[in-house]
């Protein structure tokens, strides 16, 4: 890494969250004897995996200037479909399909109403997850579907390395890399990035912006869906209300780790730490039995504080590079003036 | 009429006179009403304006002039509160004030006119004139919308304008926008009147009208700042002139002690070279051909032929629909019905007009023609993301060479081709707009205001460079509102108003006047 | 008359229309709907969403969201409750000025994060949702809010009054006229239309944008306040998940009453209707026999079809050559 890349990283809203991260482990394992335990460790990726999961899809639909705020409602319709049809004897492969294709046609679904109406995706979003929700509801009302074949529901505890590393985890793995090399080495990333920085250039240019959006409302619905099955193996149930408040989570997990609500910044790896993040803290507060209310308020306020750190870093960059220049024009020093921007 | 408001108490003034001991006039004329000493402004890493001067006297108007990028914005911003100067000081009335909010000028009795209307598209109009000084009435006061829109109505027709004060301003045209708010500064009897350029988008006809009222306000004892670029029009309205040159005071004067050279010498530092001659190529076979071209309330009929090595000038007024027709060419905004192609193969999007050769530098550069934000590299392989990449897959190394050698090619000054554009001056970001698009190896070459904004030198470099290009058989279409720059370099040139073309004229009869007219339609195309 | 206002009268015009049809096809099916306990039970359907909708109303039209709502209305019942529980039955004005405090505190904490830190206003409120439920729960301290703990003075507000009418739903229309004034008749209610409509002309001018802002999320806040105590006067008891889930509710009742998500434009008449139908259709899945259950789905349909239909409309109005800024959405 050069001189220059450092100072950049070092100033990064990444490695502010490393940081966190760092300081979030040593209060842990003060607090607790139990933190520091692969056991735990392995107990913590496999909580993560849903939230890790959609993290994935939200970072690059973040950096493109849209939001999914339906994930936790896809994921409960998605998770009611397949208890419905794995329930009423449907092999396991087609329900699965089936159950991706809900994921799918959810996400085409928001992304169509955003591009295709130039309707802003928080409001789309946020009326799809109260009709999503709703869908959920009126298939299964308030029954929780427990009838679930034995052959889904014992892969959670398939060991793909020892007994600490599961089959699921090893997807999530790959997973990530695949979105790290999509997102920061291939040309579709590149063009996420243009379509999230500077739109019109990116149409100027020649990339169709709303087919990528499409495709990232697309992923978005697709991977919630994949994230209901994890769900369902892991809680062994489906309820209608399956998933709800998971958006919240996600959107913490992605803002910490640094992308920038407005778009065009936002990093695979920064979504990882702050998943780590997130994990180890709701870890602590398990081991330290907090009920699951105060649990979310916690989340919700590490939200509130990413945000504003986002801002004070900001604005302190900014401020030193005008400090900066502003000592040079008062000691009168001859500089050479650009025009304004 | 009763709408003046008390602005400020005269026991206020007096506080404020306070902290000056002796009031003190320049040149031992009467004390200016507003007043800028050594005024600067720094933005993340540049500095826009470095110790600029400027005083304003009631009853004259003071033309600020100066090249895009010189600081005339900056300086106006400041004037109207939406900066805070970094050093330096203001004045009013030769007390010296802090205006940090837009209000804080307000209340000196200081009213601008801005260059793009800015006013409230959901509120109707007679709202938009006295936008947080509603007249109220009753008890408890209310807002009292009839005696609202019949004070809107009557300063309306103190401007000769009939506009429904019920109107939404969401629904009105330009000039009637700009009416509106003129209107809004007449409620507010201001003392001092900035109006920033707001002649680019007005008909000859609408200019007219808008300096008999500058003229009239004048007389009353307004001071009125006027911010312009059309010499002419400085010459017909200024009486005195200060010019700007990248940041700096150059001079200020009487509008009698300059000559068109004089200004313009102070404008660029220099005697202007005359502008570059072209090497005129005989066109080859034809390229580009338009077919009546339309979208539906923009522009109509549109007919277009574009020959290797000929370059084809689009020149109208703002708004007359040239950006709008060069959108829909590259198919960037849907057309309503017409045919483009490209040497027999038919357009539709710009992925086609793309890979066919056609290449588009458009107008607002910041906007659309870089990501100011991403590398250099980034940027320059963008068009040809797919042909640089291995598979789908990136190779930086492949992208920063060819931001090398394009970059030497223009004489880009850059740090390195990992730089962000925004750091980068205004003839610099254009360069990288052109490094982006020549890298495509184009056939067609659509310019929209190549040199808007960028500094003299960039300029004769860019002009350069475009007559190479068709020399060595490029086909380009120059839309410019830089009349000089389109005749000098075209081969023929097109005019066009409201959306038609009006007028296509050889390079030996394309006149000024010729195309002032086809562009206006009004004999007398300058103001006066 | 301007083009706009007919064209939003028209709009509310259409909107009553339809709630009238849809009252007119649920009635045919089942006379019991347009009994006086049905209609009476509607209006207390919609007394809270009402208020709520009025404050949301203005925050939306400065281009805002204001999430938290349904957290504060939680946080002041349990708090006004629990007050009660531990040191005896407040009188019920008290009860409602405390409410309406605490949720002035929440609504000033958005107000300032927004408006001073330029935070995005949808993911601020997400956060304080949260943060605010959380307070709910310690402030709960693992108990709930019981009907005994409740003063009778404020359940009487939900019971009796004139014509029929409880006086919960005459607080609620108090809020809704006192909105209606604020915006119609005062500089600071017209200032929240301007900055909605264009919030850069607005500094331009001189308008107080930070402070109209702070002061339509305080708004929001109090009146989030003031429903925890019409809640607990409704309901008699509360749990620490009262008033979840209400915001999604709100919004869709404000945008079904054609107020745009772009700001600059709304009407508290639409607004109301908005709330109306919302409560229509809830009574009349249940008077009709329809799952409950089918409810979210279909508040989630209609704001997607109010949403469309305004972008629709905002296309179709624009002349090709506006003189008013492009607006464009904040994600």
């Amino acid at each position: 890494m050069s001189s220059r890349a450092a100072r950049r990283f070092a100033f990064s809203h990444e490695a502010f969250t490393v940081v966190l991260l760092v300081v979030a482990v040593v209060v842990v394992t003060q607090l607790s004897p139990y933190f520091l335990d692969a056991q735990n460790f392995s107990q913590i990726a496999t909580d993560s995996l849903e939230i890790g999961l959609i993290a994935l899809a939200m970072t690059p639909l973040i950096v493109v200037r849209e939001i999914d705020l339906s994930v936790g409602s896809t994921l409960g319709l998605a998770a009611v479909v397949f208890g419905e049809l794995a329930s009423h004897d449907v092999p396991l492969l087609a329900a699965v399909l089936a159950t991706v294709a809900t994921g799918a046609l959810a996400g085409l679904l928001n992304g169509l109403l955003v591009t295709r109406f130039g309707l802003s995706s928080i409001v789309v979003t946020l009326g799809t997850m109260a009709l999503f929700r709703g869908l959920a509801n009126a298939i299964v009302g308030d029954q929780t579907i427990t009838t679930l074949p034995d052959s889904f529901t014992a892969s959670d505890t398939r060991y793909a390395i020892g007994t600490l590393v599961t089959i699921p985890h090893v997807l999530f793995a790959l997973a990530a890399l695949a979105a790290a090399l999509l997102l920061h080495r291939s040309t579709v990333g590149r063009r996420i990035f243009f379509a999230g920085s500077s739109p019109d250039v990116a149409t100027h240019s020649g990339v169709r912006v709303d087919r990528l959006k499409v495709g990232l409302f697309v992923a978005s619905g697709t991977l919630a869906a994949i994230a209901a099955l994890f769900m369902t193996s892991r809680l062994q149930s489906v309820r209608a209300d399956t998933g709800s408040g998971l958006e919240l989570l996600v959107l913490t997990v992605v803002l910490l780790g640094g992308a920038d609500i407005r778009g065009g910044r936002g990093t695979i790896f920064g979504t990882l730490v702050a998943l780590a993040l997130v994990g180890v803290v709701r870890s602590g507060m398990a081991l330290g039995d907090l009920p699951d209310q105060a649990r979310v308020a916690v989340v919700g306020g590490l939200l509130l504080l990413s945000i504003c750190a986002g801002v004070a870093i900001e604005a302190l960059r900014r401020r030193a590079a005008e400090r900066r220049t502003t000592r040079r024009i008062r000691g009168g020093a001859e500089l050479r003036p650009t025009p304004t921007t | 009429m009763k709408r003046r408001e008390a602005p400020r108490t005269p026991e206020r003034r007096e506080e404020e006179k306070d902290h000056v001991p002796e009031i003190e006039g320049r040149d031992g004329a009467a004390v200016p009403v507003l007043e800028a000493r050594a005024v600067s402004k720094v933005f993340g890493g540049t500095v826009a304006l470095d110790h600029v001067d400027l005083s304003l006297r009631a009853g004259e108007i003071h033309a600020l002039l100066g090249e895009n990028g010189a600081g005339k914005s900056t300086l106006t911003r400041i004037l109207c509160g939406v900066h805070r100067p970094d050093t330096g000081e203001l004045r009013v009335d030769g007390a010296v004030v802090d205006f940090h909010t837009p209000a804080a000028a307000q209340e000196h009795d200081i009213a601008i006119l801005h260059q793009e209307p800015s006013l409230f598209g959901d509120l109707e109009v007679a709202e938009n004139v006295f936008v947080g000084r509603q007249p109220k009435h009753g008890r408890p006061p209310r807002i009292d919308r009839r005696a609202m829109r019949a004070e809107a109505a009557a300063l309306l027709a103190e401007l000769g304008a009939e506009l429904d004060p019920a109107a939404r301003v969401a629904d009105l045209s330009l000039a009637e926008a700009q009416l509106v708010e003129m209107a809004g500064a007449l409620s507010r009897r201001a003392r001092v009147l900035i109006v920033d350029e707001p002649t680019a988008a007005l008909t000859p006809g609408e200019v007219g009208d808008l300096f008999r009222v500058l003229r009239g306000l004048r007389d009353r004892g307004v001071a009125i700042l006027f911010i312009g670029h059309r010499l002419e029009e400085i010459f017909a309205l200024a009486d005195r002139i200060t010019v700007l040159r990248d940041g700096r005071f150059v001079d200020s004067r009487a509008a009698a002690d300059h000559d068109e050279a004089s200004l313009i010498r102070a404008m660029v530092g220099r005697d202007v070279a005359a502008l570059h001659v072209r090497t005129r190529v005989e066109p080859g076979e034809p390229l580009l051909q338009v077919r009546g071209l339309a979208r539906a309330g923009v522009f109509e009929a549109v007919d277009l032929d574009l020959r290797s090595g000929e370059i084809v000038g689009l020149a109208g007024l703002v708004g007359a629909g040239r950006t709008e027709v060069a959108r829909a060419v590259f198919g960037i905004d849907r057309r309503d019905a017409g045919t483009v192609e490209l040497a027999g193969e038919r357009l539709r999007t710009p992925q086609q007009a793309m890979r066919a050769g056609l290449a588009f530098v458009p107008e607002d550069r910041q906007r659309e023609g870089v990501a100011v934000e991403l590398p250099i590299a980034a940027n320059v392989a963008l068009p040809i993301l797919g042909r640089v990449a291995f598979h789908g897959w990136l190779r930086p190394g492949r992208e920063r060479a060819l931001a090398r050698e394009w970059g030497e090619r223009l004489r880009l000054k850059a740090r390195d081709v990992e730089q962000a554009p925004r750091e980068l001056s205004g003839g610099n970001q254009q360069k990288v707009v052109l490094a982006k698009w020549l890298a495509t190896r184009p056939r067609v070459l659509i310019l929209d205001e190549p040199t808007r904004g960028v500094d003299v030198g960039a300029k004769v470099e860019i002009h350069r460079l475009i007559d190479e290009l068709a020399a060595a058989g490029m086909a380009i279409l120059l839309i410019s509102s830089d009349l000089p720059e389109v005749l000098a370099l075209s081969d023929r040139v097109l005019v066009m108003r409201e959306g038609r073309v009006t007028a296509a004229l050889h390079h030996a009869e394309a006149t000024p006047e010729r195309v002032m007219q086809a562009a206006t339609a009004e004999a007398q195309a300058v103001a006066a | 008359m301007s083009a706009v206002a007919r064209l939003a009268r028209v709009r509310e015009l259409a909107l009553a229309g339809f709630i009238a049809l849809l009252v007119i096809v649920i009635a045919a099916q089942n006379g019991d709907f347009l009994s006086g306990s049905n209609l009476r039970s509607i209006l207390l359907d919609i007394t809270l969403i009402a208020a709520l909708a009025s404050a949301q109303l203005m925050v939306m039209l400065t281009r805002n969201f204001d999430l938290s709502i349904g957290s504060t209305v939680g946080l002041s019942a349990v708090t006004v409750g629990m007050i009660c529980q531990q040191h005896g039955a407040l009188p019920t004005p008290l009860a409602y000025l405390v409410a309406v405090a605490v949720g002035l505190v929440v609504g000033l904490v958005n107000g300032f994060a927004i408006a001073r830190l330029r935070i995005p206003s949808i993911i601020f409120t997400l956060g304080m949702l949260s943060v605010v439920r959380g307070a709910v729960y310690l402030v709960a301290d693992g108990g709930q809010v019981n009907s005994e703990d409740v003063p009778a003075g404020m359940t009487d507000l939900a019971t009796g009054g004139p014509f029929g009418i409880p006086p919960l739903v005459l607080i609620a229309l108090a809020v809704a006229l006192a909105a209606f004034a604020f915006l119609r008749w005062t500089r600071s209610g017209r200032n929240v239309y301007a900055v909605g409509s264009n919030p850069d002309a607005a500094r331009l001018h001189g308008l107080p944008v930070s402070r109209t802002v702070v002061l339509v999320f305080a708004l929001s806040g109090a009146v989030a306040g003031l429903a925890g105590a019409l809640y607990l006067s409704r309901f008699g008891f509360a749990q620490i998940t009262a008033g979840s889930g209400l915001e999604l509710t709100v919004i869709a009742a404000v945008v079904v009453g054609g107020a745009s998500i772009f700001g600059g434009s709304g009407s508290i008449a639409g607004t109301l209707l908005g709330c109306l139908l919302l409560g229509v259709i809830g009574n009349g899945f249940a008077v009709l026999g329809v799952s409950q259950y089918w409810q979210d789905a279909a508040y989630g349909a209609l704001i997607l079809l109010a949403v469309i239909a305004d972008a629709r409309l905002r296309a179709v109005r624009r002349p090709a050559r506006s003189a008013a800024a492009p607006k464009e959405a904040t994600a």
